[in-house]
């Protein structure tokens, strides 16, 4: 027993003394490394599979596309020095310039044609829809993902360095696209080598982009270096970036405070501590919320009714006293930060702002729309139901939507709680009265949202039909300027919240905590959330 | 060990494999009925749908995957992961972890036990003095506040306020940075054992043969270390088994809190995005693990204590 707990002593005191040895980071690391906590892990680092932020974050870090984004979310050269497009606007022709993998291998416009195709053709490739018409419309895309397998993608490699594509119809966002991690080069011959080990840790990867991927302790950490081979190094500041995975957000907000971490994201319930540290800021995410009515209940048929809803629902009030994490009113069905128009200016700064009366003056309209509604449809009361998924943020704005609606006497609205999956499988099936749902955009273009609610479109789950919409929406399309085009985009957006089938509720914002030393964590509302290119970091 | 007992162990270890089996069907209907799929994009066409079902297999009838799974499973190929790690092998994503949460459970355990018999022992010798009320106050707090309190109060003292240990994990620096949330999930171990060991200690203490021993002029040491001890750790033991099995699978509020990536958060992960193969595979080792360690026990009784002769008690 004597020599059981002799043992044990010993084992504890060299568990402390091993503790006294380091306190975060690598004590192997050295040099100036920036360290990011991060909520998730990375899903895949093969571009033809990844369909998550996280995911696209590592690979923009470690391999560049065709086009990238700078700190404005300007469409700005990568891999391509320039490009060439044909007059009818359907034939892109990118030059790319010398760079290579970190194999020492060049990379070339086979790169690309191999990664397209063997994307497109893959059926586990779940965004090898963005090369068909909802996305950059590439010819033959459609009939490939139609099941034609006799047919390529029209894209070609010229040459080494000349990589042309083409389109089956004018995309004015193409090129915005282009930053889209799907859309990345893969080396084919060093895929083929590594066969179903390709990109699965750090020795079955290659880079081509800032950073190389060095190591990976699955849901725990990933360690960036320089890449020295790329070639853009020269403007690549710090030697490289530790990604600690950290599913609990008060754990990294701690490891902030303790000094190790430099930027964390915060949740809503640690807004209210952190909101006046100096290193406290908010960014704003891509994300829409928004209510969406359906055209097949005999009430939500009623224009007036539906207005009245959306004038109820107090969004200033639900952003700033609910939700506190950065999030914004959308004053429309187009979020902001999303897409910049020919005069230089966001979307929404050029575009009205909808249903913005809020506070005393929103129930007052409401009231008086719920009064029309109420003649026209001849009823006293009514109720309604309200699917949502019983998730951050959506529970507790569909809990203030439900109590704000309800202050119009009369309508009741009944709560239809579903995790996210089901929620889509009811909408999909046209079993809702009104849902909270989002959508995040594909591309940096405000037809990602506006298509939506275009007859038949398949997440046009409300049933809205407007031929006005419709045609306005086609004269866009075939617009002969960018203003025009853009013009066009407005007045239909106008069309749609005249006969409102959708309201914007919030835009998702992300808290979070920077280290002030620390600067070039870029965000977006589209394609890759962070680009990390142009971190740095001074001591 | 003697023919009897391994007679029993083998007839146990018999009984495990069918038990295993029936596990692994039941899991496997289960999570087919589960409403949900790993590929949830709600952009993806019921076309494209039905072509990543294909080619992960997921269209063939549920008994024929079943047996394709099983099958594969004997040949030590768990299957892939379609949405944690898609494409991963499951055996390369859960086998890492196995060691992780190993690690921490059995340190925990083992932290948790010596301090809990210490404090159980020393309750008893001193019954109803201060040092009796110290040991039960402190099981009373280690048994009521859960551990996840006790680790943000010590990531708050020991990483923040005197920064001597690191508060997010660290896979390359394992052993600091598992202190802390080793500590954490000991408290609840020390609770239970030590009211156990107190519990039992004073009825072995006022046992015949301790009387007639103390009687016969053993010095109180002896008595107590020799005597006394083994027979009270009996019942400890019994607690152990699902304490043990339990901290080695994980503490899913532990590892959420500081980042440890072991297998309770896997499991948690693996049912939120219903990536099957990682379900079906952690909670397959669950169960074995369960099974060995129920059996261990049941061996660890008759080496402890000769009085139960596991054979023969089985058929009786």
């Amino acid at each position: 027993m004597k020599k059981f707990l002799s043992l044990a002593c010993c084992s504890v005191m060299a568990f402390s003394l091993a503790g006294c040895s380091g306190s975060g980071g690598d004590s192997s690391q050295t040099g100036n490394f920036v360290n990011l906590a991060k909520e998730n892990d990375v899903i895949s680092m093969d571009s033809r599979y990844a369909t998550d932020g996280m995911s696209f974050e590592m690979l923009a870090a470690t391999i560049e596309g065709l086009e990238t984004m700078d700190a404005d979310g300007n469409i700005v050269p990568a891999l391509a020095e320039s490009y060439d497009i044909s007059e009818d606007e359907l034939t892109y022709t990118f030059h790319l310039r010398d760079a290579v993998w970190s194999n020492d291998t060049p990379v070339t416009a086979q790169d690309f044609e191999y990664a397209w195709n063997a994307t497109i053709k893959n059926p586990k490739a779940e965004y090898a829809y963005l090369f068909g018409s909802d996305g950059a419309c590439i010819k033959n895309a459609d009939e490939i993902l139609a099941g034609d397998d006799s047919l390529n993608l029209a894209v070609k490699a010229v040459d080494e360095k000349t990589f042309e594509v083409q389109l089956s119809k004018k995309c004015p966002y193409f090129l915005s696209l282009m930053t889209f991690p799907v859309f990345y080069p893969v080396n084919e011959q060093f895929a083929t080598e590594q066969g179903d080990q390709y990109a699965l840790t750090p020795d079955n990867l290659i880079a081509n982009g800032p950073y190389k991927l060095v190591s990976w302790s699955k849901g725990n950490k990933l360690v960036l270096e320089k890449n020295e081979s790329y070639w853009d190094a020269d403007n690549v500041k710090v030697d490289g970036i530790n990604v600690n995975i950290v599913p609990e957000a008060s754990t990294s907000a701690l490891d902030f405070e303790s000094g190790n971490t430099d930027f964390t994201k915060l949740n809503s319930t640690l807004v209210d501590k952190y909101k006046d540290n100096d290193a406290y800021t908010t960014v704003l995410e891509g994300y829409l919320w928004y209510l969406q009515y359906n055209y097949d209940n005999e009430y939500l048929k009623n224009e007036n009714l539906r207005k009245a809803i959306s004038t109820v629902i107090d969004r200033e009030d639900l952003v700033e006293n609910v939700l506190k994490d950065g999030s914004v009113v959308c004053g429309g069905f187009v979020p902001e930060a999303l897409s910049t128009g020919p005069d230089g200016k966001d979307y929404r700064e050029s575009a009205p702002e909808y249903f913005n009366v809020f506070a005393e003056d929103g129930l007052k309209a409401a009231q008086e729309y719920w009064d029309k509604a109420k003649e026209e449809l001849g009823v006293d009361s009514i109720s309604l139901s309200l699917l949502y998924e019983p998730s951050d943020p959506s529970k507790p704005a569909a809990e203030f939507i439900q109590s704000e609606i309800q202050k119009l006497d009369g309508i009741t609205v009944e709560m239809v709680s579903q995790e996210k999956e089901n929620r889509i499988e009811k909408q999909k099936a046209g079993d809702f009265d009104m849902v909270l749902t989002r959508w995040g955009p594909d591309y940096a273009d405000p037809t990602t949202y506006l298509n939506l609610m275009l007859t038949g479109n398949a997440y046009n789950y409300g049933n809205y039909s407007n031929e006005e919409y419709d045609a306005k929406m086609s004269e866009a399309a075939n617009a002969s300027s960018d203003e025009e085009r853009w013009q066009k985009l407005q007045e239909a957006e106008a069309i749609l919240m005249e006969d409102v089938p959708v309201v914007g509720v919030f835009q998702v914002g992300g808290a979070s905590l920077i280290n002030k030393n620390v600067t070039g964590i870029e965000n977006h509302a589209v394609g890759v959330p962070y680009i990390y290119k142009n971190l740095n970091k001074t001591n | 060990m003697d023919k009897s007992t391994i007679k029993y162990i083998l007839k146990r270890i018999a009984i495990s494999l069918v038990t295993l089996f029936v596990i692994v069907f039941v899991l496997f209907m289960i999570l087919k009925l589960m409403p949900g799929t790993p590929f949830n994009d709600e952009k993806l066409t019921e076309t494209q749908k039905a072509a990543i079902y294909a080619a992960y297999g997921l269209d063939k009838p549920v008994l024929e995957q079943f047996f394709i799974y099983v099958s594969n499973m004997l040949k030590g190929d768990f299957g892939i992961s379609y949405a944690i790690q898609r494409n991963m092998s499951v055996a390369g994503l859960v086998g890492p972890r196995i060691g992780v949460s190993f690690t921490l459970g059995i340190g925990a355990t083992i932290i948790g036990t010596i301090i809990g018999i210490l404090l159980g022992i020393v309750a008893a010798l001193n019954r109803n003095t201060i040092w009796d009320t110290i040991a039960t106050i402190l099981s009373v707090i280690g048994v009521s506040i859960p551990s996840f309190v006790f680790c943000l109060l010590l990531l708050i003292i020991l990483g923040v306020q005197w920064p001597v240990l690191p508060v997010l994990y660290n896979s390359s620096n394992p052993v600091s940075s598992s202190i802390i949330p080793m500590i954490a999930l000991s408290m609840g171990v020390i609770a239970n054992v030590a009211r156990f060991t107190r519990s039992e200690m004073i009825e072995v203490l006022g046992s015949e043969y301790i009387q007639l021993a103390e009687a016969k002029g053993i010095s109180r040491k002896h008595l107590i270390f020799h005597h006394a001890i083994r027979n009270c750790l009996i019942p400890v033991i019994t607690v152990l088994g699902p304490i043990i099995v339990g901290l080695m699978t994980g503490s899913m509020v532990i590892e959420k809190i500081c980042g440890i990536p072991g297998l309770g958060s896997l499991l948690v992960k693996a049912i939120e995005v219903r990536d099957y193969n990682v379900i079906l595979a952690v909670s397959f080792l669950y169960s074995v693990m369960y099974i060995v360690v129920m059996l261990i026990i049941d061996v660890l009784y008759g080496v402890i204590d000769p009085r139960i002769r596991l054979g023969k008690g089985d058929n009786s």
